[in-house]
């Protein structure tokens, strides 16, 4: 599965390489951009060790989409744009992924969520949300099977989660 | 015009580029997601040529026209939304009668994305 990652004057390799320059171009007195900060360096290191370029691509596919869903009217129908405390919870979801797993392509909704792709092409998708507010909404498409429904969330994926990508996977 | 046939084809203009996949040139979920009011923005654009049709969402929006998801209207019926068509600017008309559930609104949005076909700009 291909991750979108667009070249920018944030987005390259430099920016990124270096977690003391993660978080420029945001709202730098925020003390939750601090708590986002750390869980980017605490991905970085993770990502440079056991997982690489995948995970990688990831995370600076969020700070895109961060970057570009952050205003209000993004989308021209009105959207809300996304909050530190969705941008916060992404990185949630992104340390909470289970090792082997395909990595998800990164949205934004127009309702102010960040949601997560899993496509593997028609009729077989599934998506994952969070808007900052402790709660992950999803939902599925597996062939004439579908489901959707919302779960708490704090740490980690919860069980019903995991075991839909897993369906999404197993055909 | 007010009166839809199933076979209509519906048009929702694209204005932000997460709204598609440059990938493999398919809609996301995300075009057919409504805003807070639940009504999607889409225009009838059956019977009308190419040019007519990009022009409307030229004259839209203030924003760069990306592109538009065409659907067509039965695909609509078929998972239990409606078609409210006011005509407000001529042509334009809203899908409603969306569920309250944001993870209920994801799933139909997701099943209007697979059926919709993408027309870049």
């Amino acid at each position: 599965m291909s991750i979108p990652i667009q070249s920018s004057s944030y987005s390259n390799s430099s920016f990124l390489m270096n977690p003391s320059n993660i978080g420029n171009g945001i709202n730098q007195d925020s003390s939750w951009n601090l708590v986002v900060k750390k869980g980017i360096r605490r991905l970085w290191s993770r990502t440079s060790i056991t997982f690489g370029e995948p995970l990688y691509n990831l995370i600076n596919s969020l700070f895109e989409v961060y970057k570009e869903c952050s205003e209000p009217d993004w989308d021209g129908y009105g959207a809300s744009p996304i909050s530190e405390e969705a941008y916060g919870e992404a990185f949630k979801i992104i340390d909470s992924l289970p090792s082997g797993i395909n990595m998800p392509e990164i949205t934004c909704e127009p309702t102010g969520e960040i949601a997560f792709e899993w496509n593997r092409g028609k009729g077989r998708v599934f998506v994952v949300s969070v808007g900052g507010k402790h709660k992950i909404n999803y939902a599925g498409i597996f062939g004439d099977n579908k489901t959707h429904g919302s779960e708490y969330f704090e740490e980690f994926l919860p069980p019903i989660v995991v075991e839909n990508l897993r369906r999404l996977y197993s055909y | 015009m007010n009166d839809l046939n199933k076979s209509d084809k519906l048009g929702r203009y694209i204005y932000s580029k997460h709204h598609y996949r440059p990938s493999n040139n398919t809609v996301r979920h995300t075009a057919f997601m409504p805003p807070p009011d639940r009504q999607l923005s889409i225009f009838i654009i059956s019977g009308l040529n190419e040019e007519d049709i990009w022009s409307i969402g030229e004259n839209l929006r203030n924003l760069k026209l990306l592109g538009r998801a065409d659907i067509i209207t039965n695909h609509v019926y078929k998972i239990e939304l409606n078609i409210q068509v006011d005509n407000n600017p001529p042509r334009h008309a809203n899908i409603i009668n969306w569920p309250k559930e944001n993870s209920a609104i994801k799933l139909k949005a997701m099943e209007l994305a697979q059926n919709a076909i993408l027309q870049l700009k």
